[in-house]
């Protein structure tokens, strides 16, 4: 008869298997999250400026005044049926992310006169716990009260764009861009890196001056074409925002052209050394921010700039439309079991595409913004629908800073938003045309405009009763969490 | 249609500066009239673009009863009546032949009986239709694919404000409501606001008329003599429930949806006179023991509060301002549980 191994052999090769399989604590700690109650990890997603920050902020006041009696959130049904019982920030603990500066928000916001959060240079995190009674059966066999905690994370918009760059080689990402930066109005922003560019080939010996010169032309050209001509399809991501990442050698590279096939550039060539640094910043940066903070997502909401995007003219737009089709080709859609999720991690169940900064367009005019980012998105939500994810697209305003009125222009009477830009003295209105629902025909298109002013937040109470006014974040997050609060 | 212009095409986007701050209620511009204009567009017209909300639901078709079904009906419910009839004759025919005495008494109980009960039905009645009706406002309420817009919602839903019942429960519920609806909303999410924090309280009202009611079929049913008494008092109840529920939303359903809930009301009624036959039938040729015929009444009771439970719940959906969504409207078994748990006790 065999000789049965010692209980000590079986522990030594069990914490072995354990130690060698990846992500296994992460999946404790989810069987303890399901054990203990639900997590929701809501994927913020949007390019920069898009609203993720304020959305945040928003949400989580909202929640927070919710509970105190604040009328603010009547679409979110938890609240409209006096379900939501409690709400709270967790407390700090020994989380290993920043957390998301809430209270500074809010001081910002509540200050006299008001003001915007300060643009996300870094990644952080937030939790609240939401306490609520349960309306449906199942809910009622677990127990009198619910309980839900839901994981926030936000970080720099730009960032996001470097997840498409985990499935390309360095090739094919030098091609890719450089072919559309030789394109309309990119070929103008970038005519003195592509110029560059030129003089200097893939096969060329390595010279640093060379290559920082190139890194810093091709870094000029992205930051001119997202804050003067309102583009969003740059990578990386991180030469936009550099994070904690300001002076690291492997940032320091850019796309160059490279011969078609799949020849290796040259050892110590100009390309060879480009090509080792983008695969070190995919590795070290954009692997590890993924791994982090986007995988176990299961519900995701995607905030998009239309209004900017369509008055800033068709390249904006279609570059808008190109980056929202490469973000969500990062992300893994459907319904899976409880099962599945344990063993093979998240996979996004519902997404919510979102039209963010509604109130700078008339109420008549809001289902059809939200109607055109369904359509920008369709291509997209094609893909997630025959994955069975839940989609929907709404327009929203995290946080109201207009009201509404009517002025007559050109002798018509149109309808109009009012609002008081930040640092200035007086009111102005703006006027935004006509919002298709579908995109505009090539000879639709008007000059560009990208003179939208950033109209100061609502005054809101620094304490959380009021809630902050806004549009439609409760029907968002009634579509987002609506299921896990019954 | 609202008096707010659409924005042309042509007028490019713009930041016009003002010195003002904003009005608190801007000034609406008078709609203008109708008029038909010339252009000089040459051409066809352009595609029209499609509603970015989705199109409204065609209007339910209205019911068409052919001559022959009416007639059937018709039959039907003479028959039954005879039949009712003929059995409270039966009834006071076998009391005279036990005595005079016992023939009188059973005569004057049941003319007293009959008599009390078109009385209530009556005054019920008359009750029922001093309220407003609420057929036009349901449908133009109906939230999935309405049509209104957030102004004419507004004003749609004011009307209903205005209808219900004026108790301090009612008044908070409004107050409430005024609190969470804002400029903003469009017409559906005004529609669903004020389900939420209006009508859903005077749903628990009204679920508490049938409640009621049921409770009331159940135990008259149990404890009634004859099938025509139990058919009158059914019919009473039912009526007083009708009134009770349209009270609750205050409304009462429209002529048409009237007409069909009292056809309803009757054909409930005659269910349960001829069921109550049949079982008295049924236990005239099996034994009339003791076990046999409480078991018959409670079964004809359980049927009675049934049917009041099912007539309940159709009568909330036609005096609701806005009509049940899904999920909304309370099963039959919670509204009949009470009964139930009753009798068992």
């Amino acid at each position: 008869m065999a000789k049965l191994p010692s209980f000590s052999t079986v522990l030594e090769k069990a914490t072995e298997v354990i130690a060698k399989t990846p992500g296994f604590l992460a999946k404790v700690g989810q069987m303890k999250d399901l054990a203990a109650g639900s997590t929701v990890r809501l994927a913020v997603t949007g390019l920069s400026r898009a609203g993720k920050t304020v959305f945040i902020t928003s949400l989580i006041h909202n929640l927070l005044s919710a509970t105190q009696g604040s009328p603010r959130m009547p679409l979110l049904k938890a609240v409209a049926e006096k379900r939501l019982l409690g709400a709270k920030l967790e407390s700090i603990g020994a989380q290993t992310l920043p957390r998301f500066p809430y209270t500074a928000n809010i001081a910002k916001m509540s200050a006299r006169p008001p003001d915007w959060p300060e643009r996300t240079t870094d990644v952080s995190e937030i939790e609240v716990d939401l306490r609520f009674t349960p309306a449906n059966t199942l809910g009622r066999l677990a127990g009198d009260t619910g309980m839900m905690r839901l994981q926030l994370v936000d970080y720099p918009g730009e960032w996001l764009l470097d997840l498409p760059l985990l499935s390309q080689s360095y090739a094919e990402w030098s091609r890719n861009t450089l072919r559309l930066c030789r394109v309309g109005i990119r070929a103008t922003v970038g005519q003195e890196f592509l110029a560059f560019i030129a003089k200097h080939p893939a096969s060329e010996s390595v010279d640093d001056a060379v290559v920082n010169q190139a890194h810093s032309l091709y870094r000029a050209y992205l930051l001119k074409a997202r804050n003067e001509h309102g583009l969003n399809f740059l990578q990386p991501g991180r030469f936009l925002c550099q994070g904690l990442l300001e002076d690291a050698p492997f940032l320091r590279f850019c796309p160059l052209d490279m011969p078609e096939g799949n020849s290796e550039p040259a050892q110590d060539s100009l390309g060879h050394l480009m090509q080792a640094r983008f695969e070190v910043y995919k590795r070290q940066v954009v692997t590890e921010f993924y791994q982090q903070h986007f995988r176990q997502f299961t519900r995701q909401i995607v905030l998009v700039d239309v209004l900017r995007s369509l008055l800033a003219g068709p390249e904006a737009f279609e570059d808008t439309k190109l980056a929202i089709k490469e973000l969500a080709g990062s992300f893994r859609y459907g319904q899976r079991s409880i099962l599945m999720t344990l063993l093979g991690g998240a996979s996004i169940e519902k997404v919510l595409f979102a039209a963010t900064k509604a109130d700078h367009v008339p109420s008549i005019q809001r289902d059809n913004l939200a109607e055109l980012l369904r359509n920008m998105a369709s291509d997209t939500t094609l893909e997630m629908r025959s994955s069975s994810a839940k989609i929907d697209a709404m327009a929203i305003a995290s946080v109201l800073a207009t009201q509404e009125t009517t002025q007559e222009i050109e002798g018509q009477r149109v309808q109009v938003v009012i609002g008081k830009p930040v640092g200035s003295a007086k009111q102005v209105q703006l006027f935004v045309g006509s919002v298709p629902i579908r995109p505009p025909p090539p000879e639709s298109w008007g000059a560009p405009f990208l003179n939208v002013p950033v109209f100061e937040p609502a005054g809101i109470d620094a304490s959380p009763t009021g809630g902050i006014p806004h549009i439609n974040l409760d029907a968002a997050l009634e579509f987002l969490l609506g299921d896990r609060l019954r | 249609m609202t008096s707010t212009p659409e924005p042309p095409h042509g007028l490019g986007p713009r930041v016009i500066e003002v010195d003002a701050p904003p009005p608190a209620a801007p000034a609406r511009e008078p709609a203008p009239a109708p008029r038909v204009t010339e252009t000089k567009i040459d051409g066809p017209i352009a595609r029209p673009e499609a509603a970015a909300k989705p199109p409204a639901e065609p209007a339910a078709p209205r019911l068409r009863h052919r001559r022959g079904a009416k007639l059937a009906i018709f039959g039907i419910g003479l028959l039954l009546l005879g039949w009712l009839g003929i059995d409270a004759a039966d009834w006071i025919l076998a009391a005279y032949e036990r005595s005079l005495a016992t023939g009188i008494i059973a005569s004057v109980a049941i003319a007293a009986g009959v008599l009390g009960g078109l009385y209530f039905i009556v005054s019920e009645l008359r009750s029922f239709f001093r309220l407003r009706s609420v057929e036009t406002i349901q449908l133009r309420l109906a939230p999935v694919g309405t049509t209104l817009t957030p102004d004419e919602a507004r004003r749609e839903i004011g009307h209903v404000l205005t209808a219900l019942p004026r108790d301090v429960a009612s008044r908070a519920t409004v107050q409430a409501y005024e609190r969470q609806v804002q400029p903003h909303h469009t017409a559906a999410q005004q529609i669903e606001i004020l389900s939420q924090s209006v009508i859903r309280p005077l749903d628990t009202q009204a679920e508490g008329a049938v409640r009621a009611a049921v409770l009331q079929a159940f135990t008259i049913t149990a404890i009634s003599p004859t099938a025509i008494t139990d058919s009158i008092f059914f019919l009473g109840c039912g009526l007083r429930m009708v009134r009770g529920i349209a009270g609750a939303y205050g409304h009462r359903p429209g002529v048409a949806a009237t007409a069909h809930l009292l056809r309803r009301l009757l054909l409930e009624t005659g269910k349960l006179g001829a069921v109550d036959l049949v079982t008295g039938a049924l236990m005239q040729h099996l034994g009339t023991g003791l076990l046999e015929k409480v078991a018959a009444d409670l079964a004809e009771a359980v049927y009675a509060a049934q049917r009041m439970a099912r007539l309940g719940t159709i009568i909330m959906g036609v005096c609701r301002p806005v009509p049940f969504q899904k999920g909304e409207a309370p099963s039959i078994s919670s509204l009949i549980q009470h009964v139930i748990t009753r009798s068992r006790g």
